[in-house]
């Protein structure tokens, strides 16, 4: 009787000892979800406030259209450096500013070009670029659009 | 048997000065490795084998010079909190010796309580010395508790499996040198 009171006594003892690794492990990984979500907060505030948040439109022609949506790009980006951050971006500059020759290697097909344009959300109605690609500074919330076009 | 009853102070002292030295040269050694040390064993299998008396001796004398000739500096109530918590090893070990080796079963079974032994007695140390040191800091108590994690778990770990591998050829090993001293003497 004695015997199997030891032995129970035994297991009792190897079960609180299990009971503490897995406590104390339980506790560490909350405490690093913790300190990681923390982080992770801080980072993503650090980030907004460094970036913007905007909606790119890319229509190669043919019915190939790609969105980037709710993208971010640098605070105070250009038209030009945004889609430099999305894309892969051949362009010249020109009198009147930069003028986008390839987008993702689509580009240089006779009298096809690369034109831009906004989505004016008063009008509800998309608008030409008024200026070169790099003299338009994108906002929060900004809708863009390139389209390969054929005249 | 396992249990030596030491008449002699002379021998007592001998034996509490090499059994410290042991732990202190082994601590030395193992400075690089945060938490993970021989120590608790050889304080343990000293109470266990000479009594409690020798082994919460050979606690203290051990962090009297770990503590005090410490890298990673020294705190007067850490150093107490640290020489009375590696004391309780040894009155354990000295407890528990009391009934004898063949008490606790077969090999295996031997090393297994002593693996629970040792990792509840290093749970109980972390636990007191990590309070100690977050209060005597001036850190929160639970952060200093919660940041202790990875080190408690490190020290109770190795402890668990020093204690398991190394407990009972210690003690056969001191048995088997007491007896063959004996006998030359």
């Amino acid at each position: 009787m004695a015997d199997r009171r030891n032995i129970w006594m035994w297991v009792s003892a190897a079960l609180l000892c299990t009971t503490i690794i897995v406590s104390y492990m339980a506790i560490n990984y909350q405490a690093q979800t913790i300190k990681l979500t923390a982080n992770y907060e801080a980072l993503k505030k650090d980030v907004e406030s460094l970036t913007v948040k905007i909606n790119m439109k890319i229509d190669y022609g043919g019915g190939d259209v790609v969105w980037f949506n709710n993208t971010r790009v640098p605070l105070d980006a250009s038209l030009l450096t945004a889609t430099q951050v999305l894309t892969d971006v051949e362009y010249k500059n020109s009198d009147f500013g930069a003028f986008i020759t390839k987008i993702n290697a689509v580009g240089g097909d006779a009298n096809t070009f690369w034109l831009w344009y906004y989505y004016d959300v008063e009008s509800h109605s998309w608008k030409n670029g008024e200026t070169g690609s790099n003299a338009w500074v994108l906002h929060n919330g900004d809708i863009v659009a390139w389209s390969y076009t054929t005249f | 048997m396992t249990k030596y009853r030491v008449e002699s102070q002379a021998l007592k002292v001998s034996l509490i000065a090499v059994l410290t030295a042991a732990c202190i040269a082994s601590n030395y050694l193992l400075i690089g490795v945060v938490n993970v040390k021989f120590m608790d064993l050889i304080v343990f299998v000293s109470g266990f084998v000479f009594g409690p008396a020798v082994g919460a001796s050979v606690g203290i004398m051990t962090w009297l010079v770990y503590g005090t000739l410490n890298p990673y500096g020294f705190l007067l109530p850490i150093f107490i909190a640290t020489s009375i918590g590696e004391s309780l090893y040894g009155i354990i070990g000295g407890l528990l010796g009391l009934r004898g080796i063949e008490y606790f079963g077969a090999k295996l079974t031997v090393s297994i309580k002593f693996a629970i032994v040792g990792f509840l007695l290093t749970f109980i140390y972390d636990l007191a010395t990590n309070i100690v040191s977050g209060l005597s800091v001036g850190i929160p108590l639970p952060i200093a508790l919660v940041s202790g994690i990875p080190f408690a778990l490190a020290h109770e770990a190795s402890n668990a499996a020093f204690f398991f591998v190394g407990a009972l050829p210690l003690i056969s090993a001191i048995g088997r040198l007491l007896h063959r001293g004996g006998d030359d003497g």
